[in-house]
């Protein structure tokens, strides 16, 4: 019984050589960070500063104390306790969710154009009537009606009065972080609350190499504070800022995203951790950073194993997406066959859907049929039990052919609920889809975009909620004027 | 003449030991420095630059030939007036205030020395009082200005606001490029051009200065 498929890129011996080198590296080049405070922290639990860089250096010891703190289990909560989200996934599948930080939308009718809060709120609320997709994320909205420095705050806003599931916050400024983990803290119920039930998980993300700035380091300092789940997020470039060979990258993204869970597990043992390698390869004659290349591909799948066979830290590949600029043969294709091969290598959490131009671009309709695409890979991934009942050989053995069919079989009845049905493939002989306007995935995607749209509901706030979010809002956007002027 | 065919052709497959032999016995047979520089050196990276504009050549190959023409200039440096040296023009570059990135920029500025343009490279976080002071310094003939974030984007504004109040704006050529950077966000702003991967920044500042 084939339950819970797995791939393998690398052997045992293969995986070992990368702790190795990950180990040495931490130990001897550390990590830089760029604030006081966490840097103190690490002191204070047994790191080191290099007399030369001032890095933070990992001894073996910290290192081995560090990973036994970080827990293997722990929640993501929704808002909605219907939409919890436990790491690891109790099937052994995985999470999904669309992408995050894009500027622009390449809409249903073609239109390309940069992202205000009114296509934040649609996207979050296609991403809460998406079955597959678990949880939504911020995009880089462009500042309309409100200061550029409170976009996050607006943003999360927003997002509140659209969705009930869990939500991953990626701040764009440092003293952000603290506000919207106390909007956050309002939206649940309190601190404590947060703490029990995170509906919120924070990104941290690292340049390369190893280089961690203030406000990565505050969104780690600040999350493990206030017990919220941290997504230790790695951006190497292979070629640019990172080896051009795929296990060199892979080798500097797991020192990375290791420093980053050795530090929340300083400020506060038992922080929730995930690795979230994103990995991006650059074009060597146009100098484009690309993220669908095959040797990407391999790589998303190396690091996997390493991460999680390796040290059972949960790992969030930003699997999904493309390089492509338009919804199409090439966006499908390249999201497919990402999302199958980072699937079946075991990560916890499938990032980055519906997207296009290597995250830039948001695309509901791409996220859409990435949607019917993650179906069939929970499928693929759960496996079929192969026993008496799924042989059916006392079926075979009886029915009589010549006057009876499978179909009419009370087997058939028992299991025909375990097939998947797409929405946008084909299952309608040719004259149907002639009848239907002969239209192509793309245009059925578009369809359904229509159809999911009108069963939207409003998520009620109740008004001291409203109240509460609203004077958080307001503190923060005159917090963030009076700091950028100064 | 067939010595320097043999120079340009160790440039152009970015031999940089070679050519720094073959510039040491050039000097000593009494080649003129200058000629060494244009029709050996140049003329090297000049084949390398129309391989690379037509995919016939990959980043790493053209980084190598320009660290190998970067090494024969430092040999011939001693003989010859820095003025007499041909260069496209000085480029000014750095990421704008609040922002830390700069894997592009470095690869803009790698990509401007290797089509020879002098490169003044400001590093990260820079702020617009200081890019305006370097200008007036260094009397550069472009500005490149890079961010990664939108949140920092808005600091090329910024910066070529404080050149009007300075009186540079007119003196300078101004180009931005980043991620999150559009040519309408480049019109808007009031720049001059925008180069939207680093292997164009050179054919814009050369078509920015005539040339």
């Amino acid at each position: 019984m084939a339950l819970d498929l797995l791939l393998k890129v690398a052997s045992e011996d293969e995986v070992e050589l990368i702790k190795r080198k990950a180990a040495e590296l931490l130990e001897k080049r550390g990590m830089k960070v760029d604030h006081p405070k966490l840097v103190e922290c690490c002191k204070k639990a047994g790191a080191q500063i290099s007399s030369t860089t001032g890095n933070i250096l990992f001894p073996k010891k910290l290192q081995e104390e560090c990973l036994k703190a970080a827990p293997k289990e722990f929640l993501l909560a929704g808002i909605d306790p219907k939409y919890d989200l436990k790491i690891p996934h109790p099937e052994s599948l995985f999470y999904s969710r669309p992408v995050t930080g894009s500027m622009y939308t390449f809409t249903e009718d073609d239109e390309y154009r940069e992202v205000g809060l009114e296509d934040l709120a649609e996207w979050t609320r296609l991403t809460h009537n998406l079955e597959h997709m678990d949880f939504y994320s911020l995009l880089t909205l462009k500042a309309k009606d409100f200061p550029a420095e409170a976009i996050d705050i607006n943003s999360m806003y927003t997002v509140f009065k659209n969705t009930t599931k869990h939500g991953w916050l990626q701040p764009y400024e440092g003293e952000n972080v603290k506000w919207l983990l106390e909007m956050s803290a309002a939206r649940v119920g309190g601190r404590d609350e947060l703490r029990r039930r995170p509906i919120v998980s924070m990104i941290s993300c690292s340049m390369n190499p190893l280089f961690l700035k203030y406000m990565d380091s505050e969104a780690i300092y600040q999350s493990a504070v206030y017990g919220v789940p941290i997504h230790c997020c790695t951006l190497p470039t292979s070629g640019a800022n990172a080896p051009i060979t795929q296990p060199g990258s892979v080798l500097m993204m797991t020192a990375e995203c290791l420093a980053m869970i050795y530090m929340a597990q300083c400020v506060e043992p038992g922080t929730p951790c995930i690795a979230c390698p994103e990995h991006f390869a650059m074009d060597m004659i146009s100098m484009y950073t690309l993220q669908s290349t095959v040797e990407v591909n391999w790589g998303r799948m190396l690091i996997t194993q390493v991460i999680q066979d390796g040290y059972q830290i949960p790992v969030h590949l930003f699997g999904g997406g493309s390089d492509a600029y338009t919804v199409g043969e090439e966006s499908i294709f390249n999201q497919a066959i990402t999302a199958y091969g980072d699937v079946l290598c075991g990560c916890t959490i499938l990032g980055d859907l519906g997207q296009l131009e290597t995250g830039r671009t948001i695309a509901p309709v791409q996220l859409i049929i990435d949607n019917d695409v993650l179906g069939m890979l929970k499928v693929m991934k759960k496996s079929y039990a192969i026993d008496d009942e799924s042989l059916a050989y006392n079926e075979i053995l009886n029915l009589d052919g010549e006057t009876e069919s499978f179909i009419t079989l009370e087997h058939s009845f028992r299991h025909f609920r375990e097939i998947y049905r797409a929405k946008t493939f084909t299952y309608t002989p040719r004259l149907t889809w002639l009848e239907n306007g002969r239209k192509d995935m793309v245009g059925r995607a578009k369809d359904l975009y229509r159809s999911i749209k009108t069963k939207y509901k409003e998520v009620e706030l109740s008004e001291e909620l409203v109240k509460e979010l609203s004077d958080i809002k307001k503190a923060a956007e005159e917090s963030l004027q009076r700091n950028a002027r100064h | 003449m067939e010595v320097f065919t043999s120079l340009s052709e160790s440039v152009i497959f970015g031999k940089e030991a070679e050519v720094k032999d073959q510039i040491k016995a050039l000097v000593d047979s009494g080649a003129n420095p200058l000629d060494i520089i244009v029709s050996g050196l140049i003329a090297g990276m000049s084949v390398v630059g129309s391989r690379f504009k037509n995919g016939e050549m990959f980043v790493p190959e053209v980084l190598m030939s320009a660290k190998a023409m970067a090494s024969g200039i430092e040999l011939l440096k001693p003989l010859i007036a820095e003025e007499d040296i041909p260069t496209c023009g000085t480029v000014l570059i750095g990421t704008v205030k609040g922002d830390l990135h700069d894997i592009g920029k470095n690869l803009v500025a790698m990509m401007l020395e290797s089509a020879r343009f002098k490169v003044i490279n400001l590093g990260v976080n820079v702020p617009a009082e200081v890019f305006a002071a370097k200008i007036k310094e260094t009397r550069a003939d472009v500005l490149g200005m890079s961010a990664l974030l939108t949140t920092t984007m808005l600091q090329m504004k910024d910066t070529i606001e404080v050149l009007k109040e300075e009186g540079l704006r007119d003196k300078i050529k101004v180009i931005v490029g980043g991620a999150p950077l559009s040519k309408e966000f480049a019109d808007e702003i009031g720049a001059d051009g925008f180069a939207p991967e680093a292997a164009s920044a050179s054919d814009l500042c050369k078509k920015l200065l005539g040339i």
